[in-house]
């Protein structure tokens, strides 16, 4: 790897974890593109021409992506992955081992504590449906008062706009009224449910499926902080991840983790369950370890070869939106100059709160910068759209 | 004193949304009941002269419960028997019951319900509540009696309000005309010629969805017509369902359908997405910006740069909320930013943009093509001459309820309704001319009481062409409710004004399916059917009047009353077939008869009696075989 694409991964360190996906995806798809439309809650397109109002729609329709996951899945089915009693049926249903859990409403915290009696300590805790991007859940709860404190703590309202980049944009709005204590904190409602199950023992095992087929499997022992690549995992848990594939079908991408004994010894009824499954491939926390298989996955999603990330180009950026002409002058030099980039800044028009510039630099900073700016990472002058050509 | 006799000519009874402890009905409350959760409104008249008097009672005060429907069933039967009867005048002015109440009040079937004679808890329930009815009764005839009390029941404004304000149901009206509803646009103040009045709909399906209660129609819809192309239905949640058949699946959560990708709602759920991405493209879009949560220095700016009128609305909103229409100045700028702080989505970005005049169309797109088009007007009733506007919205509220997506969304009192009326100089008393159109909302919203009219035959293509590329451009959009704003939808764009306000991805699927007037739509059928036709697969839709299915549901549904309160739904809606428990945590259900009332219990299957917590319902297709009865499997 060369010296701008370690840059490249030093400056992904540094940006929120659930923008990277976007920003690796975008790196991949903007040099590709004849035009890149960056808009709000990290949703991109992009166009194989240059869309005009003369070439018609259907000429010109863009591929979409948001937060990274692929337009290409379908909307219920990411919804079905968001809601985990859902998932846990199915999957049930279908004959794939799910981890021992049960949801109750938020209304009985002594439900949820008769329920970990039951299956023992220790516990994790989640909500039942996923409104972030994040995976919310609290492991190793290990007696009543540690779940009776943080079933309280995880149902506190946290002040989230729909436009946090946290909260998720193809989530159900949650409209429901608010639960106020005595003491006039607020709550999640208490309709909002959430699930105690059984925490594992054992080696977490990752698989990223592709249009239905397993294109990576990575396992983490108990206690290793990376994820190791491992071509040896028996071909039962392949099988495993496929059929979870079938039963989501309208999938095309999707990870399944679970937990296993040992990934080498065939699947049997009681040494694997599958414990969460999600539309975020998580390419990110690859890329530094095994950089062919991260090539590999992004290629499949961004439907292109991933491109000279170190080569020179120049684009030209329309910013829309923009409110402070000066303010947005003195941020995005600091930000080329950051990165390296030269930058040609014309006025901002007043009325349209639009200003075009050009960049010029290597590939990745080009794609860092735009991302940057699209979703208003670190900077003040927030513009509501990036257009890239 | 007259020696005709006196006929009851006019009756309102209007169940309240849930029991209140304080009277509305000032001079009569019947004593003994702590809560009132039903209003009891007779009118007599003799020679020219009437008299009125009104009474609050409380029955079945468990809302939404099946005996609280059975309570309501039976009012309304009362006061239809009630209806037109002819009272003797010694008897009537002396203030003692006419021999024919006992009659009035017998119980009914539907309040029996198949009860046994050993079933005393039931027998006691049903004979308490024709006694109390009798009694109710005495005190209005008492009441009828002493003509002052009786005025004032009659002419007490504050009384209209508060009714008003708690109206959830019009159970019982005098005949009267109709409703109808004529479009008649005005383009820069001048009004356009008017179509053909319309009449309202009314749709046999209201009876057999009863068991949704208060449930979403959209995924029942939903399911209905996947249950007719012969796929079997696993439901896991009141939205949330998939339908396979033959190892082909698909998910279902509310409208959200597999014609929609991720990428498509969440442009479509931004407001400043959709504009900044339709507006290079040349499509009819307000022109407008969105600003961060509290910039209001620059909102302002912006405001007075592309010049007022404008609206003020949240980037991701729904349901209209915070969103403030027609703002003219800086002061009322001002105000509308602290309506938009004070609104649920006060803390989000914000979007400021320049009004279009006209009215509000939700038009369907599905696979490309439009389906539906539908006029969203703002609550409203026309005049007849005779009934004063409370009296039109209750006559207009019982129409809607005829209509299974209307039903539960009644034209309400309220604030700003009020404010409506004043502005136009009017109150509830006030009796319209013929013909008279009366606004009462500034809100299109069908929640908030409007109309649903469907004029896809008046629509001019233009527009229609414009609404299909729009979706067209937007790449994992098969199914879009797509909301203009047009002056005149039958003139040409370029004649008329038109803006595309939002792209709904999820819209709500019952809209076009279930009008208040005009000719419905089946959006779901054309939904389902895109979803074949995109994968490839054949459409086998089974005959609707007479399907089978076998129900398996789990969860906590046995020693809940979970088989009696299917078997009364079942029956109910003329199914055959049987219940039975077949083990601790699962309840087995053959249904038999039509495609409506089968899905709509299977639907309400997962939520159950009261006491149930179901986790799953498992429809799953049968031969059709031959039950004569529903039983209920001990």
């Amino acid at each position: 790897m060369d010296a701008s694409l370690e840059n490249f991964t030093d400056l992904l360190g540094k940006l929120p974890a659930i923008t990277r996906e976007g920003l690796l995806v975008h790196a991949m798809r903007m040099p590709n593109s004849a035009q890149s439309l960056l808009l709000p809650r990290q949703l991109a397109y992009y166009y194989q021409q240059i869309p005009t109002p003369e070439a018609g729609a259907e000429n010109i329709k863009p591929s979409g992506y948001v937060c990274g996951v692929s337009g290409r899945n379908l909307l219920p089915e990411v919804n079905f992955c968001q809601d985990i009693r859902a998932w846990r049926a199915r999957l049930e249903r279908s004959g794939v081992k799910v981890v021992k859990a049960a949801s109750f409403s938020g209304r009985s915290i002594r439900d949820h504590i008769r329920y970990a009696r039951k299956i023992g300590y220790p516990v994790v805790l989640k909500p039942v449906i996923r409104n972030t991007l994040f995976e919310e859940y609290i492991k190793d709860i290990k007696n009543d008062a540690e779940l009776e404190f943080l079933f309280r703590q995880s149902r506190e309202l946290k002040k989230q706009k729909a436009s946090d980049l946290s909260a998720s944009p193809y989530a159900m709005t949650r409209l429901s009224e608010d639960h106020i204590d005595e003491h006039g904190r607020k709550f999640l409602p208490l309709s909002v449910r959430y699930m105690v199950e059984k925490q594992q023992q054992g080696q977490q095992l990752r698989l990223i499926v592709a249009f239905g087929k397993i294109v990576a499997a990575l396992t983490k022992p108990a206690g290793a902080k990376q994820w190791q690549q491992s071509a040896d995992i028996h071909e039962s848990y392949k099988a495993v991840g496929r059929k979870v594939a079938k039963v989501l079908q309208g999938m095309d991408f999707l990870r399944v983790d679970l937990i296993v004994d040992n990934p080498l010894e065939p699947a049997s009824d009681d040494n694997h369950v599958v414990i969460a499954l999600s539309e975020h491939l998580k390419c990110y926390k690859l890329i530094t370890d095994h950089f062919d298989t991260t090539q590999a996955i992004l290629e499949q999603v961004a439907e292109c070869k991933m491109p000279d990330l170190s080569k020179q180009a120049t684009i030209h950026v329309e910013l829309s939106g923009v409110s402070n002409g000066l303010r947005l002058k003195q941020e995005l030099t600091d930000v080329a100059n950051v990165l390296a980039l030269g930058l040609k800044l014309d006025e901002l028009d007043e009325v349209t709160g639009r200003v075009h510039f050009e960049l010029s630099g290597p590939t990745w900073a080009l794609a860092s910068l735009t991302w940057i700016y699209a979703n208003g990472l670190g900077i003040n002058e927030v513009p509501t759209s990036v257009c890239c050509r | 004193m007259s020696q005709d006799p006196f006929y009851v000519t006019r009756i309102e009874l209007i169940a309240y949304d849930k029991p209140y402890s304080e009277p509305v009905a000032r001079n009569i409350w019947a004593s003994g009941a702590t809560q009132a959760n039903f209003y009891l409104k007779v009118a007599v008249t003799c020679a020219g002269e009437e008299r009125v008097a009104a009474i609050e009672g409380g029955l079945g005060q468990r809302s939404g419960k099946p005996m609280a429907a059975r309570y309501w069933d039976y009012l309304e039967t009362v006061a239809s028997r009630l209806m037109g009867s002819e009272l003797a005048p010694e008897k009537f002015l002396s203030g003692s019951m006419p021999a024919a109440a006992r009659k009035w009040v017998e119980a009914t079937d539907s309040l029996i319900d198949n009860a046994g004679p050993l079933d005393k808890r039931q027998w006691s329930k049903i004979q308490s509540a024709v006694t109390s009815t009798y009694k109710l009764l005495g005190k209005v005839f008492k009441a009828l009696a002493q003509q002052e009390a009786a005025e004032t029941a009659a002419s007490d404004t504050a009384l209209v309000e508060a009714l008003f304000s708690r109206a959830q149901n019009v159970l019982y009206l005098p005949e009267a005309e109709p409703p109808t509803y004529t479009y008649q646009p005005t383009i820069k103040g001048k009004p356009q010629t008017p179509s053909e009045p319309l009449s309202p709909n009314s749709s046999n399906d209201t009876v057999l969805m009863l068991p949704l209660g208060t449930m979403d129609a959209k995924s029942h819809l939903m399911e209905r017509e996947c249950v007719r192309q012969g796929y079997n239905i696993l439901r896991t949640g009141k939205g949330v369902f998939t339908a396979d058949n033959n190892g082909q699946r698909f998910y279902f959560k509310l409208s959200r359908s597999p014609l929609v990708s991720i990428d498509a709602i969440s442009l479509c759920t931004h407001k400043e997405a959709t504009r900044e991405f339709l507006a290079p493209l040349g499509f009819p879009v307000p022109r407008g910006r969105m600003f961060p949560a509290g910039d209001y220095e620059n909102a302002t700016k912006f405001a007075n740069l592309i010049g007022y009128p404008v609206v003020v609305k949240p980037a991701t909103g729904v349901r209209g909320i915070g969103v403030v229409p027609n703002i003219t100045s800086d002061t009322e700028l001002k105000s509308a930013f602290h309506v938009l702080e004070s609104s649920k989505l006060g803390h989000d970005d914000f979007i400021v943009e320049k009004h279009i005049f006209g009215e509000d169309y939700r038009i369907m797109v599905i696979g490309g093509t439009v389906r539906a088009a539908t006029l969203r007007a703002p609550a409203n009733v026309t005049g007849d001459g005779k009934h004063n506007i409370a009296e039109l919205i209750l006559i207009k509220n019982r129409y809607r309820q005829n209509i299974p997506h209307l039903k539960s969304r009644p034209i309400v009192f309220s604030e700003a309704t009020r404010y409506q009326l004043d502005k136009q100089g009017l109150t509830l008393h006030s009796v319209p001319t013929a013909g008279k159109q009366v606004i009462l909302s500034g809100s299109c919203n069908l929640s908030q009481g409007g109309d649903s009219v469907n004029i896809l035959h008046e629509m001019h293509p233009s527009i229609i062409k414009v609404a299909e590329d729009a979706v067209k451009a937007v790449p994992g959009l098969d199914y879009c409710g797509i909301d203009f704003l047009i002056e005149d939808h039958r003139k040409p764009v370029g004649e008329t004004d038109i803006g595309i306000c939002e792209l709904n991805a999820h819209a709500a699927i019952g809209t076009a399916c279930y009008t208040m007037f005009g000719e419905p739509v089946n959006v779901p059928r054309d939904a389902i059917e895109e979803v074949l036709i995109k994968n490839k697969l054949p459409l086998t839709p089974l005959p609707e009047d007479n399907i089978a299915v076998q129900v398996n549901i789990r969860g906590k549904v046995t020693g809940v009353g979970y088989r009696k309160w299917f078997a009364r739904h079942a029956q109910r809606s003329g199914l055959t077939g049987y219940v039975k428990n077949i083990g601790p945590r699962q309840v087995e259900a053959v249904l038999q008869g039509s495609l409506v009332g089968i899905t709509a219990l299977t639907t309400a299957c997962i939520r159950g009696p009261s006491e149930a917590l179901p986790t799953s319902v498992r429809t799953t297709h049968l031969d059709v075989t031959h039950y004569d009865e529903f039983t209920l499997i001990p």
